[in-house]
């Protein structure tokens, strides 16, 4: 008998959202407001080669984002197919927020605390908008997670008529 | 009324504003080769290039695994969801 898999729906949200923070990032920080680069606090971006050097580390972050992104797109398309996923939507928002706060988190203290690539907005607040990078995200990962574990009671696969439910095994008696 | 029969369609209308801008606009120069690109591919691709990609791919790299985990995490449920579920099916 099918067994629930809440997993191929948390992947595929947690791998967008971990793409779509990418973008944001990439798109505001960046580009818009262009307050850090991807090497600036090794590189600093004072001239014209400097900056097209940044440019070019900013692109390659960016190929690995659309790498997470593409995957997250196939697992989803995946996940569709399968009669025992549950089709919920708090678990696919919370899964997003999920993986956008989970990015903010990983690269914030990897990036900017642990190797100091770059910082959110260098000068001489630049640790209290570090930390408050951080503290975003795990806002999101806090919201992320509370949607997920509601999502967790919701058993109807995708395209179901009304009222049809995932059967869940029932334990064997040994 | 305004007759609109003698106006350009939408379509046309965007074709012949996208041919002007080819033509008029000055030509932007994207320099892909020229003696700044040179110097940027150069220090781009020195004897640092392969530590910092790893460096920058480090963090995707870890979230990747850690949605690895998440993956097999989502398979189970907890103890109360699965003890309701039971309770619905009994």
């Amino acid at each position: 008998m099918n067994k629930r898999h809440h997993g191929a729906l948390i992947a595929p949200g947690t791998l967008l959202g971990v793409g779509l923070g990418g973008f944001l990032d990439g798109i505001v920080l960046h580009q818009i407001l262009q307050w850090h680069n991807m090497l600036s606090s090794v590189v600093f971006p004072t001239d014209l080669v400097t900056m097209k050097y940044n440019m070019v580390w900013d692109g390659l972050f960016h190929a690995f984002t659309w790498v997470m992104t593409v995957a997250g797109v196939a697992l989803l398309w995946r996940a569709g197919q399968k009669p025992n996923v549950p089709w919920s939507t708090p678990t696919f928002v919370g899964s997003l927020c999920l993986g956008w706060g989970l990015f903010n988190l990983v690269e914030g203290i990897i990036d900017h605390h642990l190797l100091g690539l770059h910082h959110v907005h260098p000068g001489p607040n630049q640790l209290a908008w570090d930390l408050g990078f951080l503290v975003f995200g795990a806002l999101l990962v806090l919201i992320g997670w509370k949607l997920i574990r509601a999502g967790r009671t919701e058993a109807t696969p995708r395209g179901a008529r009304p009222g049809q439910r995932i059967p869940t095994p029932v334990p064997r008696s040994v | 009324m305004v007759d609109t029969r003698w106006l350009p369609s939408p379509v046309l209308l965007g074709v012949s504003t996208l041919a002007s801008l080819l033509f008029v606009g000055s030509p932007a120069l994207a320099c892909p080769n020229c003696a700044t690109a040179r110097v940027v591919r150069a220090s781009v691709f020195d004897d640092n290039f392969w530590t910092r990609l790893i460096l920058v791919s480090l963090p995707l790299l870890v979230l990747a695994a850690l949605i690895l985990l998440l993956y097999r995490v989502g398979l189970e449920r907890p103890r109360s969801s699965r003890k309701s579920s039971m309770e619905l099916e009994a």
